[in-house]
């Protein structure tokens, strides 16, 4: 199925790239999908591992497993005040 | 009641009995940078009875695009005091109480207790969890925010019970090598924007209006967007070992070299520094991959003793690997105080 990822901040170079996964992939299987099967560089894998990941109305954790095809939110960290 | 609050009086949601609850409230903010310039003059303006303020920084000329109170006359001073005397200034009335630190762990727990409400205005993603997880001990509510670039995040959480979402619940994975504003870039009026923000979740949290808690607040402010995401509590996140989870708690001093037989070591220094000595037994793994990739480099059936130069790069590690589950440590005095007590 397929995953479209939609990125804010640094992690906005992934919005609109996409991903095919099984049904089942879970959102930690998923991160490490996307640092080995899409072309993005040393930067992209840290922000990618570093992200929180988002349905478009929360927030998901690693554990939690994908059932649809659907747009992922890419959250990463913000550490200016 | 002051004139100066009138108008917000008439407010519906405020009233007089909302503006006494107002004028009674003590709030702590960590942190006197560009947020905090935002969101401490609208607390003052709406009459927050009692603000303490922390920070061990000075103004720098690179401030003053965004730390909007500071003065190019004041530049080498503490932010907290200049701070304080512009917000006394600006009503009279408030208690302002400055001091010159960073948060702690030493002083965290005693300030924290002493107030309403806590409010991150700093820019290192340590002292945000250390915020979190004081306030997790307290059931203390705090608002965290970060503005960056063109990008701002906030949320409020309310700690009301143990089960509630904190920020390790939104994101387990702790940024190692943060950017700041000093190397990303930040514009002073997006950092106004999520500190006004900031300041309505602040204001509404004293006031008892919870309807606004535990979602994330997403700015992109180059496209003009806001989007907030629902946190769910993380069954994983632990918030009972998060109690007693300070980096105190997990620091390991061997007392003989003998000891060390208990752990499997990690070396998390640069592969230059491994090559010029190390402990013995300790294996080199890169902190990146040891994150990114625990269950490669932990063995179930020993705990981890993780060490870097001194130790602060060990404790990060070490606070992104306990809340996972994994029994690690983090060796006090890292490397360096090793060599010394062997000579």
């Amino acid at each position: 199925m397929k995953i479209e990822l939609r990125g804010f901040g640094s992690a906005r170079a992934f919005s609109g790239k996409n991903i095919d996964v099984p049904v089942q992939t879970s959102i930690g299987e998923l991160r490490h999908m996307i640092t080995t099967q899409l072309e993005i560089d040393e930067s992209l894998k840290t922000i990618i591992n570093t992200c929180a990941f988002a349905s478009t109305r929360q927030v998901l954790n690693d554990e939690y497993r994908l059932e649809e095809p659907q747009v992922l939110n890419l959250l990463p960290p913000v550490c200016g005040g | 009641m002051d004139k100066r609050y009138a108008a917000q009086i008439r407010l519906p949601e405020i009233g007089i009995s909302g503006q006494q609850r107002l004028s009674e409230s003590h709030v702590l903010c960590v942190g006197a940078g560009g947020l905090a310039a935002s969101v401490l003059p609208a607390l003052v303006a709406a009459g927050v009875g009692k603000i303490t303020l922390i920070d061990k920084d000075v103004i720098s000329a690179s401030n003053l695009n965004r730390q909007t109170l500071f003065l190019p006359t004041e530049l080498g001073l503490p932010k907290v005091t200049q701070l304080a005397t512009r917000l006394a200034a600006q009503n009279p009335s408030i208690a302002i109480n400055p001091i010159i630190d960073n948060l702690t762990l030493e002083n965290a727990y005693a300030l924290s207790n002493n107030h309403d409400l806590i409010l991150d205005c700093c820019d290192d993603y340590q002292t945000k969890l250390l915020i979190n997880d004081t306030c997790v001990n307290f059931k203390k509510p705090w608002i965290y925010a970060s503005a960056l670039g063109w990008d701002g995040q906030v949320a409020m959480f309310s700690n009301s019970s143990l089960d509630t979402p904190c920020l390790r619940c939104y994101s387990s994975r702790i940024p190692i090598n943060s950017l700041s504003c000093n190397n990303s870039g930040v514009l002073g009026a997006s950092v106004n924007i999520v500190g006004s923000f900031q300041a309505t979740l602040a204001l509404q949290t004293l006031l008892q209006h919870y309807e606004n808690k535990d979602k994330m607040y997403i700015f992109d402010l180059w496209s003009l967007q806001v989007q907030e995401f629902i946190i769910p509590y993380n069954n994983n996140c632990k918030h009972e070992q998060l109690i007693n989870a300070n980096y105190k708690n997990y620091q390991y001093t061997p007392l003989t070299t003998n000891e060390l037989d208990n752990f499997h070591i990690i070396d998390i220094r640069t592969l230059t520094e491994w090559e010029n000595g190390h402990l013995p037994a300790a294996q080199h793994v890169n902190i990146g991959s040891l994150i990114s990739n625990p269950e490669q480099y932990l063995v179930p059936s020993k705990p981890t003793l993780i060490y870097c130069n001194q130790q602060q790069l060990s404790k990060l590690a070490v606070d992104n690997l306990r809340p996972l589950g994994f029994n690690v440590w983090w060796l006090s005095g890292g490397y360096n105080a090793y060599k010394e007590k062997q000579g």
